[in-house]
């Protein structure tokens, strides 16, 4: 390729010759805001700014407009309107706010009447243009309604790409009933010509679909929090995203949840604390699972890269049975599992006095590491020779007995370990004897070392982390 | 783990690229840090690095600041699959990105923005246009004045005017 024709397929390199700083006037560089701010004119007045330019020291409104409009999107739309009485220039800048953000913790002391108020002033001069982002974050009622409709449809027309209307900040359980619930209106948010919609987060609303319901064709991430009687709903909700990345449901209530075949981008699952009676997924690019609540049926299908999973079971009888019988075949594939027993958690004695619930933890670990390369272990033993696992990190060592004794076993299993911790005190909690007592610590750490490679055969594989671990 | 590093290196090496500054002074990166500019990985793609790649605009101090930057982040991607790892990688990167932007001078900084403005490096020019947006929130409107040297045209009236229009910014 030669000098000319280069410089014709780059021709932002013809401006840059003959250009300098002084010249970023001249809006000739790629825009990254995403909007059209007209182009200043390169008349006799652009020149002379250019001339001026060359010197003075370059100052912040040098920069061309769209970059100076990205900085003003980067503060909070209140900051970002103060700068309007900053001088002549900056009167107008405020309104190309790009991130129309209004979250409860920027207005404590906001009655819902005054935080409407608020929100609708900014809306009214706001110039309806550039919006990428829309965020209400504010306890709201169904009373509100009228307000918040309008709220919904200024994002729908100013084509927000990222949507989040969370009436329940600050609110851990689901304490509105149903009719006094906002009900969110989709096919308002849904507009005609499709939706742009790239990320999505309801909360503490009352969610219907239309009969109509067109879908979110373009919807990336979903974040469900708080709704209840989802019912089927979800399941018809989802079927309409089909280029889902991510799903997120808490604190909501819905009968089954079934991820069908055709979500086929979906990366990441996480069911938390939901009322559910079972979860099926297709989702055939699944690669993380997050579950929290009660041991529920749950079928993963065509997750060959399920790679981590995460998996918290409230109190209950029969977790161990449910993870060996009910998830080592959704889980075959997984590399990096951590599992949390609330039970086992709090009574780490009970748990290595029970014969049957270690011969389940045995089948559980054989299903799930056949072949990873990670591992964190939280109470668990494993007792056939490991060729895939690599590293380790034991976390919670107090010195008990099984504890060791699984350290031990890991260590002689595990033939390709490469780096095995066992953390003695790094991950301590306030309420521990150690932050109170240091040299039991010192005593644990020396117990660990003197059991676990007495003779030094592992020094270049076991780290051993006291309270000073470095 | 030594062959896994020796691996990375490898990885990110390839064909080396020569950026030249306006100032004459010459970087060699390979590829893979460069491609981190849209500007040039367009050009990677078209094939016309060869002779290396002028940049008329951007000043040497300037461009050893957005290689450093390059250098650095290119192993993003690569470390993200090791867990254990990338949580202490990520944590040595916003070591970096906080100290590369936060003693830089005011003309210094708005320069580092254009460069990446100018080769369309997303991530340089967030997180410089975020410091800018930084040194601005919690100041008074006369701090910022001061800050930036913006010079106020407004007569008193207009500026009450402008005040009252806008009072849901002004509120408390």
């Amino acid at each position: 390729m030669d000098q000319a024709d280069r410089r014709r397929r780059h021709p932002e390199l013809e401006h840059a010759a003959a250009d300098d700083y002084g010249g970023a006037f001249s809006c000739h560089l790629p825009l990254h805001s995403g909007f059209k701010i007209p182009r200043l004119p390169t008349t006799a007045c652009a020149l002379m700014r250019r001339k001026k330019t060359h010197r003075t020291k370059l100052s912040l409104e040098n920069l061309p407009e769209d970059l100076l409009c990205k900085v003003v999107s980067q503060l909070t739309v209140k900051e970002a309107g103060q700068t309007s009485i900053l001088s002549s220039r900056w009167k107008d800048r405020w309104i190309y706010h790009s991130n129309l953000c209004f979250d409860h913790s920027e207005f404590p002391r906001y009655t819902a009447d005054r935080f409407i108020n608020y929100v609708n002033h900014v809306l009214q001069q706001h110039s309806f243009l550039a919006v990428d982002r829309f965020e209400i974050r504010f306890p709201l009622q169904k009373q509100q309604t009228k307000h918040v409709d309008r709220w919904v449809a200024f994002a729908s027309a100013s084509r927000a790409k990222h949507f989040v209307l969370d009436l329940s900040p600050a609110v851990r359980t689901n304490h509105q009933t149903e009719e006094h619930k906002y009900e969110f209106p989709v096919d308002l948010l849904n507009g005609q010509n499709g939706s742009p919609i790239i990320s999505l987060r309801l909360g503490l609303v009352c969610l219907k679909l239309p009969s109509d319901f067109l879908g979110f064709k373009d919807l990336k991430k979903l974040e469900l929090h708080l709704i209840s009687d989802l019912g089927n709903l979800i399941n018809l909700f989802l079927a309409k995203c089909p280029a889902l990345e991510r799903l997120s449901l808490s604190h909501c209530s819905m009968t089954d949840l079934n991820i069908p075949n055709p979500l086929c981008h979906l990366q990441y699952l996480k069911v938390v604390n939901c009322c559910v009676q079972s979860i099926e997924s297709h989702a055939m690019s699944l690669t993380t699972f997050e579950y929290a609540g009660l041991p529920v049926p749950i079928k993963l299908y065509d997750s060959l890269k399920l790679s981590q999973a995460n998996i918290r079971l409230d109190k209950g009888s029969g977790n161990m049975d449910y993870i060996v019988n009910q998830l080592t075949c959704s889980l075959a594939h997984v590399g990096y599992l951590l599992i949390k027993l609330s039970t086992f958690d709090t009574k780490a004695t009970g748990f290595t006095k029970n014969h049957s619930q270690f011969t389940c933890l045995r089948h559980l670990m054989n299903a799930n590491y056949s072949g990873p390369s990670t591992l964190t272990v939280t109470n668990c033993i494993s007792p056939v020779v490991h060729h895939h696992l690599k590293r380790v990190h034991m976390t919670g060592m107090i010195g008990l007995a099984g504890q060791f004794e699984l350290a031990k076993y890991i260590l002689l299993s595990a033939v390709d370990l490469e780096l095995m911790i066992v953390d003695v005190a790094k991950e301590r909690f306030a309420h521990m004897p150690w932050v109170l007592y240091p040299d039991k610590v010192q005593t644990v750490e020396q117990i660990a070392k003197d059991y676990l490679d007495p003779r030094g055969l592992y020094r270049h594989v076991l780290k051993v982390w006291g309270i000073f671990p470095w | 783990m030594a062959a896994a590093a020796a691996e990375a290196t490898t990885d990110g090496g390839g064909k080396m690229i020569i950026l030249i500054s306006a100032d004459g002074k010459r970087f060699e990166v390979t590829e893979a840090v460069a491609s981190q500019s849209q500007l040039i990985s367009n050009m990677i793609e078209d094939d016309c690095t060869e002779n290396g790649v002028r940049l008329p605009n951007v000043d040497g101090d300037i461009l050893t600041m957005v290689v450093d930057y390059c250098n650095m982040h290119a192993g993003d991607a690569a470390a993200a699959g090791d867990t254990m790892k990338a949580s202490s990688t990520e944590e040595e990167l916003k070591k970096f990105d906080a100290e590369l932007v936060q003693a830089l001078e005011n003309p210094v900084l708005f320069k580092l923005i254009l460069a990446a403005n100018f080769l369309n490096i997303k991530s340089l020019l967030d997180m410089t246009c975020q410091r800018v947006a930084d040194m601005m929130s919690g100041k008074t409107p006369e701090q910022m004045r001061e800050t930036f040297s913006i010079e106020n045209d407004f007569t008193p009236e207009e500026e009450a005017a402008i005040r009252q229009e806008n009072a849901w910014a002004f509120d408390d």
